[in-house]
């Protein structure tokens, strides 16, 4: 069988349709999975560190934990107490306790955010094969401790702040 | 003179043939470039947010548009949020940022300036 001239070029030009369709094709693939493919650049650990700063400049000022500064109200709240927005703390778990010196007793607890964050970091801790796909949501940690004076109603005795920072991830 | 299979599994060849070619370059040439674009912005964005979590009030720092990071075109702060522009690429997500001191970012000629009071 011999090829039509005009067959020859109908075949071409639906040749170049299909290159065209293929190519837009690959190119939206390639975009949409580049946006979710993006390499992650993780940096909770440091914001649980500047958050953890903070915390211990706003409870422990001058050096001293003024245990009657802290109403009732702001025990669970302890970064509104410190002058942060709910809005742009939501990712946040902070756990401070204040402990005696001595024994290592907690005086006080003072705490912020939702404690279901430890139960996930937790999980991550315990180097699980299972999660190793999921480290992207590996909540960022701080945890220190800094030693302090406490005045307790007038009893001053020196401390510990055994602050926990957690950072959720932001998705 | 040629049988009618055989032109088939010719142009079949040819077709497949510039498919892969047409993939292969599509891969090479923007997979680079958008996953680049991408990193940059967060780099930008997490660079900020960090900065304005630390800083303290009195404290001024500036984003050139030129920057290493590409061209930076935009730069928003909304609703606690950074928003980054880079090389043509808007942010859709921001990063979030925390600071209990009140923070305004501005033009100033080639550079974007944030402003923590």
């Amino acid at each position: 069988m011999i090829f039509g001239k005009k067959a020859v070029i109908g075949e071409g030009i639906i040749m170049i349709y299909r290159l065209l369709l293929i190519s837009f094709i690959a190119f939206i693939i390639l975009g949409v999975s580049s946006i979710f493919y993006s390499h992650y650049i993780d940096v909770r650990d440091v914001e649980a560190q500047i958050m953890a700063r903070e915390v211990v400049d706003c409870i422990s000022p001058k050096g001293t934990v003024d245990l009657d500064s802290f109403p009732e109200e702001f025990e669970k709240n302890l970064l509104i107490f410190c002058g942060f927005e709910d809005f742009e703390v939501y990712r946040f778990y902070v756990r401070a306790k204040i402990l005696r010196g001595d024994s290592g007793e907690a005086v006080e607890t003072l705490t912020y955010g939702d404690s279901g964050v430890q139960w996930v970091k937790s999980i991550f801790e315990k180097n699980i094969k299972a999660v190793e796909k999921l480290r992207k949501y590996e909540p960022g940690i701080f945890r220190e401790s800094y030693p302090t004076f406490v005045n307790d109603s007038g009893d001053k005795f020196e401390g510990v702040i055994g602050l926990e920072v957690l950072v959720n991830n932001e998705f | 003179m040629r049988s009618k299979r055989g032109g088939i599994m010719n142009q079949m060849i040819v077709q497949i043939i510039l498919v892969g070619l047409i993939l292969a370059i599509f891969v090479f040439a923007t997979s680079g470039k958008i996953n680049a674009r991408g990193v940059r912005q967060q780099v930008l964005e997490k660079q900020t947010a960090l900065l304005i979590d630390s800083a303290v009030p009195g404290m001024d720092f500036e984003i050139a548009r030129q920057n290493l990071n590409g061209v930076v075109q935009s730069m928003e702060l909304k609703e606690g949020k950074v928003f980054v522009g880079v090389d043509g690429l808007g942010s859709v997500n921001g990063y979030p940022y925390f600071t209990k001191y009140s923070v305004q970012v501005f033009e100033r000629e080639d550079k974007f300036v944030v402003s923590v009071r």
